[in-house]
């Protein structure tokens, strides 16, 4: 039992003193953001589409090379007025793979949220799985860039087309993430992003719809607030979605840093999957590394070959303050009120399950060194060799 | 600059009166250092939203201003009222009872929670809801009742909710215009199920955005919790069937909100000055007159907005005035015009209706600039401006005429 003293768990020290989370959390220089405010304060222009939210709007536009970028005041919103501004009726096909926000989002515009599984190896929907929850009162197919994986596809936008369906795409993961030659943002009839502070760019919250299309976007920026534009469109349900100045100043400051922060993640990424071989039942999600933006570090872990379970070695983790997250888990499929309708067709969603039951997202941020992925890689390697003492101990 | 004759008016091509526009919002800001010593704790602590530290004392301070048992910070005012109606509903279909004379956001709000708004009258001198028209809108359908507390007058607190006490219908009220008022000697928050304030940069706590929800009810406070952050936490049944949304304030905004907080007492006496100047400088001029409270020995107000009325006995319409001080530099415009029961920002789906008592207050009232970029001498030249538009009325409605 010797060996299990080491661990935080069992009552030693924790390995890393302070706290590591899953999730971006980047922040820009101090001396920075105290600049940008102090200009805020100096325009009394607080809110309201602002200088720094029309500048921020523009450079995001031009970094994804689309047509138009509105920000809102965080990634659920950008959700909500997209559904609506596509006036999307009915039914619509969305991942039970994602994360609440982009099924919540359909139910707040008046939608039903049709769910289907997905891939277990691109944790993204393929045809087959959109095709079986197809029926005449489906009017869109909604689809999330899990991980920044593009679920983009020809097939896709074929198969959309074949059935006259809209399709929209959940990008709060794809900032910065490329496929086909071009970036995340291009795709469908809208995007949604986001910039919590967990994204790679961060503006403590924060959203964002980008379009081509230009009849949308006046849609889109009409729907954000209150106040009346020149090309109002009637009718449109709106709210109050305004970002504020003090969230773009973050947010410019944040795009800024994007290819230091895109970088980093990259090493990190790559620091992980080094330490990261050869540990029983224990494997690393495996991005296209140049096209991906490495927000997120995903391992599976398989009880069978590790010995441990996932959450097991969750709680034995967040005892020496590393703190990970078990996304998606339950998956929407079990999410109430979701799950409701859903009591007979369980079946359905066995490779969400499969997903729900083993992936652990490691820490992966600015405040995290390679030095302490080899540590975090380390005691992973430790607790699943330590897997027949800590089940034994469990037994105790 | 001194007007001498009609022409020398901004809207015919003379120099504004005000050389930099007096905005209409409070906008109030605190001290820079302030506001930066609370974000620079959220830095350090790495801790940017999701419940962080500085939301949690924004609630507990607000708690205590208004004198409840709790309040909830959430992005804004909008989404308070929106997820507090998600819950009332409970997936039911059926009506929300509103003022016809109010912020054209609340139809929106209601829709987003899937109900339908029923716009009802209005109290002639309070603006309130009419006590008896909501008694005569109430049916079947009735899920809620959203009353909304004006900036001069808080209408018939007592009165509303006794009827939705009586009737079992849950009452919320929209209170972002009662921060820093007084009813019976006490701060809105805790009449009705709920009530909804705002920290948006024009109210009286600058929070850049931001709002938050007070109540006295545990088990709505612990719903409300979910409702703003996707549903997520540990299942129970208290929370079955909640379909969330991202209503979170962040750190940013709470940093902004605690450090105007302080000040809340210094702004409100402020704007009672203000609100005094504007009497007073307003007082030799016939048939222009302030918005006061109809009841002024039982309700105080913060004075967040300075709303003029022009009677019809005034030379020049209400339009007429709004294009004119608006040209001379004054944030102003018409207040609450047309009414919110007809007006075409309404989601498509929201029938219009005509209420007598809210079309007829949509045509007198104009929305003045507020906040401490008005000064004395500002509201001064503001009513010298309106003596001269007086004397030379007949010539400046010809003129106008021409360009209108």
């Amino acid at each position: 039992m010797n060996n299990l003293n080491r661990l935080a768990w069992f009552g030693a020290s924790p390995r890393i003193a302070r706290e590591l989370h899953a999730g971006q959390i980047n922040l820009p220089s101090w001396e920075k953001i105290e600049k940008a405010m102090e200009k805020i304060f100096e325009r009394e222009y607080f809110t309201n589409n602002g200088p720094l939210v029309q500048q921020f709007e523009q450079e995001f536009a031009a970094y994804l090379n689309v047509r138009h970028a509105v920000c809102v005041a965080n990634g659920t919103f950008a959700l909500m007025i997209m559904y609506k501004a596509l006036d999307l009726k009915d039914e619509v096909i969305v991942p039970a793979y994602t994360f609440p926000a982009t099924v919540q989002a359909l139910s707040w515009a008046g939608l039903k949220p049709v769910l289907c599984d997905v891939d277990p190896k691109t944790q993204i929907p393929s045809i087959l799985h959109i095709e079986t929850c197809l029926t005449p009162q489906t009017s869109a197919i909604v689809l999330t860039h899990t991980w920044g994986r593009s679920a983009h596809s020809p097939k896709i936008e074929t198969f959309a087309k074949k059935h006259g369906l809209k399709l929209a795409y959940d990008a709060c993961h794809g900032i910065g993430c490329i496929h086909n030659g071009q970036k995340i943002g291009n795709f469908g009839m809208a995007e949604a992003f986001s910039f919590h502070a967990t994204k790679i760019i961060n503006a403590a919250e924060g959203g964002c719809v980008v379009t081509n299309d230009d009849g949308l976007a006046v849609k889109l920026r009409a729907s954000r607030s209150f106040h009346a534009c020149a090309q109002d469109p009637e009718g449109i349900l709106r709210l109050n979605g305004k970002m504020s100045e003090a969230q773009a100043a973050l947010a410019l400051l944040s795009l800024e840093d994007l290819p230091l922060n895109l970088e980093a993640n990259r090493i990190r990424y790559e620091a992980y999957r080094q330490a990261l071989v050869g540990i029983p039942g224990v494997t690393l999600d495996d991005y296209n590394s140049a096209l991906n933006n490495h927000q997120y570090v995903n391992v599976f872990i398989d009880e069978a070959k590790a010995g441990l379970s996932r959450d097991k070695v969750f709680d034995l983790l967040a005892a020496e303050n590393i703190f990970c997250r078990r996304h998606f888990m339950p998956g929407m499929h079990n999410t109430p009120p979701y799950n409701n309708s859903l009591q007979n067709h369980k079946s359905m969603f066995k490779s969400t399950d499969w997903l729900c039951r083993r992936i652990l997202q490691l820490p992966n941020s600015q405040n995290v060194s390679v030095e302490d992925v080899a540590i975090i890689c380390d005691l992973i390697r430790e607790i699943i060799s330590l897997g027949p003492q800590i089940r034994l101990a469990k037994e105790e | 600059m001194k007007k001498k004759t009609f022409n020398s008016l901004a809207i015919f091509g003379g120099n504004p009166l005000f050389e930099k526009q007096r905005p209409i919002g409070q906008l109030d800001k605190p001290p820079l250092k302030d506001f930066l010593s609370g974000l620079r704790e959220a830095y350090d602590a790495r801790w940017l939203t999701n419940g962080g530290r500085l939301v949690q004392r924004v609630e507990k301070i607000c708690a205590k201003l208004h004198g409840v048992l709790h309040c909830l910070a959430v992005t804004n005012a909008g989404i308070g009222i929106s997820i507090l109606l998600r819950d009332i509903a409970r997936d039911r279909k059926g009506e929300v009872i509103l003022p016809g004379f109010s912020f054209r956001g609340l139809p929106h709000f209601i829709r987003w929670a899937g109900l339908t708004p029923r716009f009802v009258d209005v109290d002639k001198d309070s603006h309130a809801l009419d006590l008896s028209a909501v008694k005569n809108a109430i049916n079947k359908n009735t899920i809620a009742i959203l009353a909304v507390s004006k900036s001069h007058s808080f209408g018939d607190r007592e009165g509303l909710c006794a009827l939705a006490d009586g009737l079992e219908i849950p009452l919320i009220f929209d209170s972002v215009y009662a921060l820093g008022a007084k009813y019976r000697g006490s701060p809105a928050g805790g009449a009705g199920l709920a009530e909804v304030f705002s920290l948006h940069a024009t109210k009286l706590i600058n929070g850049f955005e931001g709002g938050y929800i007070t109540t006295n009810d545990g088990v709505l406070v612990e719903r409300l919790q979910r409702y703003r952050n996707f549903g997520l936490g540990a299942p129970s049944h208290l929370f079955e069937n909640i379909i969330g949304t991202n209503g979170k304030l962040n750190e940013v905004h709470a940093a902004m909100a605690l450090a105007s907080l302080p000040y809340l007492n210094n702004i409100v006496a402020a704007n009672r000055i203000r609100f005094q100047n504007y009497l007073s400088a307003l007082e030799p001029i016939p048939h222009l007159r302030m918005l006061e409270s109809p009841q002024p020995a039982i309700e105080s107000s913060s004075h967040v907005l300075n709303v003029l009325k022009i009677e019809a006995e005034w030379p020049l319409s209400r339009n007429q005035m709004w294009k004119l001080l608006s040209a001379e530099g004054l944030g102003v415009t018409p207040y609450y015009s047309p009414p919110l029961s007809r007006i075409q920002m309404n989601p498509s789906d929201v029938s219009p209706c005509q209420l007598p008592v809210s079309e007829k207050l949509a045509e007198h009232f104009l929305q003045l600039p507020s906040g401490k970029s008005m000064s004395e001498d500002d509201i001064k030249k503001f009513a010298g401006l309106c003596s001269f538009l007086l004397e030379n009325a007949k010539a400046v409605k010809k003129q106008l005429e021409h360009i209108l």
